[in-house]
């Protein structure tokens, strides 16, 4: 009787309501976000290498930064993002951005809002937005060739020559770190093809999670640092000492990580328990 | 001209621009150099206008359904759909033209729209996977085992509470990564030796496939 009763429990368990199991998932991410636990967080090697290649950029460098995102990516990626913009503009580097989709330059638009730019630090002079180009490898090739040909405005429509920070910064040879934002490896790859590959530009990665198990392929050899999702963004930000939403964000994703790797565990055993039961 | 010398001159010209990029690659030519600059720029406008002919094509698909005449079956619904995709479509395509993708209209309708609707699906993944870990990640035999214990590694080795509970998770997950970038590597660079191969068949004029033209029947020659 008391085994019965004891295999029905696991039976139960095993026919749960789907909506139960998404009601826990909705009650744990509201409650981490209501009531963060402020878990530790450690900083991983690609991180730390990643902050490394920032901090050891001489001043007055100038960075190109490849945006490739879409809507739901945004809360992986613009941690790293917004860490890395102020990082670069703290260390007085200057960073040339475009974007590699169409869907990129909104949500850029929406990020700039949240990005603490340091005092002095302006639109022209410290950092320039040439927009969306489309054309995917052929664009990086040509902007490495030529980038005043390739976009000859700027996002705001100024002519590119009528930009100061702009006249010194003509060819990939005048760029002295590739950042490449993705949620997939190929913007990446066509980097190093077209910049590290030709111009022996340094590379480095902000990379959905998704991604990173590709990118990773090419760190630590040709992609120097990699921030690898929501989580690298996190790391980020306490390295910077900026934070945002990437922190703000961890404790939700350890507790629905944790949630995640319990259900397999329950699902399992029961399945076991009954199994045996059976026999 | 007859389709076959047609598909010849395509193919000249294809093994034209190989070339030349090939050149301009591995040397630094002046002339060579400005002729392939004006060939990206081309590929850039050439793309520009892909966006226009996508959207041209998805206005002709959708404006057939809502003026079809024969019903068919859950054609009402579809109707409905592609309305509203049309008027969706033309909203943003007319404040974008007149007012701006930097208006604070465009991005309005960017922000109260495309983006919660792109991150709710998004977001709906992560039900999926509690409820498809729960009812599919099965152990039943040595290799679904092994699976089930790179994912716990991987888990508790990228979620921040993983090092809290051991901090020996993180360096684990270093490992795996470290086995698992050898095998993307590998595919990695076979990717790209079928990339060389398929470069060099378009130059040698023996691949037609993006011709229209079938291995073996069609082309003929």
């Amino acid at each position: 009787m008391v085994e019965a009763e004891k295999m029905g429990i696991w039976k139960k368990l095993q026919d749960v309501d789907y909506r139960v199991i998404y009601l826990i998932g909705l009650l744990a991410s509201f409650g981490t976000t209501l009531y963060p636990l402020g878990i530790p967080i450690t900083v991983t090697e690609s991180t730390n290498a990643f902050y490394k290649v920032i901090e050891d950029m001489p001043e007055g460098s100038t960075i190109i930064l490849s945006i490739d995102f879409s809507p739901y990516q945004y809360p992986e990626l613009s941690p790293g993002i917004r860490a890395f913009m102020v990082h670069a503009l703290k260390n007085d580097l200057k960073v040339v951005l475009w974007f590699y989709n169409n869907l990129a330059s909104p949500l850029w638009q929406n990020l700039l809002k949240d990005i603490p730019i340091p005092a002095g630090k302006e639109y022209g002079k410290d950092w320039v937005n040439l927009g969306y180009i489309p054309g995917l490898e052929t664009a990086v090739a040509a902007l490495a060739k030529n980038i005043h040909e390739v976009a000859s405005m700027d996002y705001y429509n100024t002519p590119i020559e009528n930009i100061p920070m702009m006249n010194n910064i003509k060819t990939g040879e005048d760029i002295s770190l590739y950042c490449a934002v993705t949620g997939s490896v190929e913007p990446l790859e066509e980097a190093l093809r077209q910049f590290s590959t030709t111009f022996k530009t340094p590379v480095i990665c902000v990379a959905a999670s998704v991604a990173f198990i590709m990118v990773s392929a090419y760190y630590p050899n040709q992609v120097l640092g990699v921030l690898n999702g929501v989580s690298g963004g996190a790391e980020y930000e306490l390295l910077v000492k900026t934070p945002w939403k990437g922190l703000a964000n961890t404790d939700g994703l350890s507790v629905i990580g944790l949630i995640i790797l319990g259900f397999v565990i329950i699902g399992n055993i029961g399945e076991i328990v009954i199994k045996r039961r059976e026999k | 001209m007859s389709i076959l010398y047609r598909k010849h001159l395509v193919v000249m010209v294809s093994t034209l621009v190989i070339l030349l990029m090939l050149v301009d690659f591995f040397f630094t030519i002046p002339g060579i150099s400005d002729v392939v600059g004006t060939i990206q720029r081309w590929g850039i406008v050439l793309s520009g206008f892909a966006l226009i002919l996508g959207s041209a094509y998805l206005a002709r698909r959708h404006l057939t359904n809502l003026f079809r005449l024969a019903p068919m079956r859950g054609s009402k619904v579809e109707r409905w759909y592609s309305a509203v995709l049309l008027v969706s479509m033309l909203s943003v395509l007319i404040i974008g033209l007149f007012r701006g993708s930097d208006s604070s209209e465009y991005l309005w309708m960017f922000s109260s729209f495309i983006s919660p609707l792109q991150s709710t699906i998004y977001s709906l993944s992560v039900f999926w996977l509690m409820s498809a870990s729960y009812r599919a990640f099965r152990v039943r035999n040595i290799d679904s085992a092994i699976l089930l214990i790179v994912v716990f590694i991987s888990f508790l080795g990228y979620i921040p509470i993983g090092a809290v509970i051991w901090p020996g998770f993180p360096d684990l997950l270093d490992w795996v990564f470290t086995i698992q970038s050898g095998t993307s590597r590998a595919i990695v660079v076979a990717a790209a030796l079928g990339t060389f191969a398929l470069c060099l068949r378009v130059l040698l004029g023996q691949e037609k496939a993006f011709l229209g033209v079938e291995e073996g029947g069609g082309g003929g020659e």
